[in-house]
């Protein structure tokens, strides 16, 4: 058994994100039905960066932390069929620091994650591509691949 | 029960600077471990983000490392006399977590409700006589006699809260009766004023934290594989890369580490005039000579292809899993010497060099280690039994990743034809090489076996 740091961990991570977090970001762990917190996942909301084709969209994106947290990275996940070169179909973010073997370290705050990923959305990597669709207009057809990211920034509204 | 609970709010209300906080369990460090690359993690924050198949790197910058360090003893004295409430609050968290466990982080210096024994004057490079000295035995004795969970200094303490003035008065005279220097007295009776974290700082002296070499106050502070720390300049690596430390004689295996910086930035504004004045009389002898020291590129000690000897079948033994309980080399290269006397379930292993040279430090997780125990040379897991135990507890969301990855490459491969191919990105060629060993469809997952693991590293 790993010492069961995982949950002493969020618990801190929450603490720190209430006393302060970036602008526009929302990060939060979840209510189960039954009224109690599972600190295991987050439910969180990225905003598109302001001037960018991403601006006006408010990304809800899932963390799942497992019980090796941190010396394991979460999972960050945004809706199935997210559109975005390096997004897994499923809407799994492939990003490096979020890969344990490559550029994840235990160090790494979920501030940080959310930050990271949002200028992942502006600055896809096409190095490392993780869906068809976003990959190929990324390269092959950038008016298109505009239109369709401002068109997903629109069916992501700001919640109130 | 009520006075527990006060303790607790009191050591809530003692903010900690964030520079001491753990970048791992975002908590005070508990007994804290320096790696070369001079990050600080607690103990078992390390522990628990080591890899047990290969080099492990540092939580916060990923510089790799093959050896577990021992706690720094330093930091840990100087952190429980900074936060003494946040620490013995962590202190106790810790142990209940460990009892939880199982497994037990090794004690530092003296136990913590007696008095200190030689031992820990060694570690702290330091003669019982010396003032400070006796200032830790005085506080440790009054703040720990009473089994530590209300004991007199705290309640002294909240009497102070309370009643003000009065109580303050009361206890710094006791403590003068005892103590021979006036100007010690008046640092710690600081302890007990009104702003809690600001007093107790006063009370650090430069004594806590000199140099084990020079037994001056620690410029540029450096701290070894074995947890003792000295002056960058106090330490000189041999050609032969045979650096010892000058203290305890442990090898180093990774020749000069890095400053700590946290410790750096500690000195120079608890002590900035001192710190100037140090630099100064250090740069007027070193003018002239060569700054360009003896830092040898400080990689990890074994280089990657090491590692793979287990599926090449070539090089040395690798004994996956297993850590010595030494140098903390982990996983062991070479052979292997586990003891057959200790009793402890995590077990007690040597690696070759240091069981040939048997050093006076106690086992990494307290094992009771006796000179007189036998050891007995161990073979390291045979590649069908790893094998066997991976397919065993591979995890099926793990799996599912691994193929989506595959698959999204692959199928931007078949219509474009020229994916470019992310050179950093080994994970791919990872898969693909376990695959061919492995008749499942993952990546090899080091810490997911841990609970099956039987020796050292649980």
């Amino acid at each position: 058994m790993s010492g069961g740091i995982a949950r002493g961990r969020l618990a801190e991570e929450r603490k720190s994100w209430r006393k302060n977090h970036p602008h526009g970001f929302v990060a939060k762990p979840e209510t189960l039905p039954d009224g109690s917190v599972n600190l295991m996942v987050w439910h969180c909301t990225i905003p598109g960066k302001a001037g960018t084709d991403w601006e006006g969209g408010f990304f809800p994106l899932t963390l799942h932390f497992s019980e090796d947290y941190p010396s394991k990275p979460p999972k960050c996940k945004f809706p199935q069929g997210f559109f975005h070169p390096n997004v897994y179909p499923s809407g799994t973010v492939c990003l490096s620091i979020l890969n344990e073997d490559n550029g994840w370290r235990p160090a790494i705050t979920v501030k940080q994650i959310l930050v990271g990923i949002q200028d992942l959305l502006d600055q896809p990597n096409p190095a490392d591509p993780a869906q068809t669709e976003g990959y190929h207009l990324f390269i092959q057809d950038a008016a298109e691949y505009k239109r369709r990211v401002r068109q997903q920034a629109k069916q992501y509204p700001a919640l109130l | 029960m009520e006075a527990e609970e006060h303790e607790i709010e009191l050591a809530d209300k003692e903010a900690f600077s964030d520079e001491f906080k753990c970048c791992v369990c975002l908590e005070l460090l508990y007994k804290p471990v320096v790696l070369a690359c001079g990050h600080i993690s607690c103990f078992w924050c390390v522990y628990n983000a080591m890899n047990s198949w290969h080099e492990s790197n540092c939580p916060v910058c990923r510089n790799p490392y093959n050896h577990f360090p021992s706690i720094c003893h330093l930091l840990h004295f100087l952190l429980k006399k900074l936060y003494p409430l946040t620490y013995e609050k962590r202190e106790r968290q810790v142990a209940e977590e460990e009892k939880q466990l199982g497994h037990f982080s090794p004690q530092v210096g003296y136990n913590l409700f007696g008095s200190p024994t030689n031992k820990e004057v060694d570690i702290l490079g330091k003669s019982l006589d010396s003032p400070s000295q006796q200032q830790i035995k005085l506080y440790s004795e009054s703040r720990f006699s009473g089994e530590g969970k209300s004991s007199p200094c705290m309640k002294s303490l909240e009497m102070t809260a309370e009643s003000g003035d009065d109580a303050m008065l009361k206890l710094v005279t006791s403590s003068e009766c005892s103590e021979a220097t006036a100007n010690s007295t008046a640092q710690e009776c600081g302890l007990v004023g009104n702003d809690l974290e600001h007093k107790a700082e006063n009370w650090v002296s430069v004594d806590d934290l000199s140099c084990a070499a020079c037994k001056k106050m620690l410029f540029k502070p450096v701290v070894l594989n074995c947890g003792h720390v000295f002056c960058e300049l106090c330490l000189f690596v041999p050609e032969d890369g045979n650096f010892k430390c000058p203290n305890c004689q442990s090898l180093q295996p990774y020749g000069l580490p890095s400053v700590c910086l946290i410790i750096e930035h500690f000195l120079e504004e608890r002590f900035s005039d001192l710190y100037a004045e140090r630099k100064e009389a250090l740069l007027k002898q070193t003018s002239g000579a060569t700054q360009a020291r003896h830092r040898k590129n400080r990689s990890a000690s074994f280089p990657k292809l090491v590692y793979a000897s287990l599926w090449l079948g070539n090089g040395p033994k690798i004994h996956f899993g297993v850590g010595c309980d030494y140098c903390g080399m982990s996983p062991i290269i070479g052979e292997r010497y586990k003891c057959k006397d200790c009793v402890e379930s995590i077990g007690f292993d040597l690696c070759e060099a240091c069981h040939n040279n048997p050093a006076k430090v106690p086992g990494r997780f307290n094992q009771q280690h006796k000179p007189e125990h036998k050891f007995e040379i161990m073979q390291p897991t045979s590649l069908s039994d790893l094998i066997n135990r991976i397919n065993s507890d591979m995890s099926d969301d793990e799996g599912s990743d691994a193929t989506e990855n595959r698959d999204g490459v692959a199928r931007t491969g078949d219509l474009s034809g020229d994916v470019p191919e992310d050179p950093e990105n080994d994970t791919n060629d990872l898969e693909d090489a376990s695959s061919c060993f492995l008749p499942v469809d993952a990546s090899l997952d080091p810490q997911d076996d841990s609970d099956e693991r039987s020796s050292d590293f649980p």
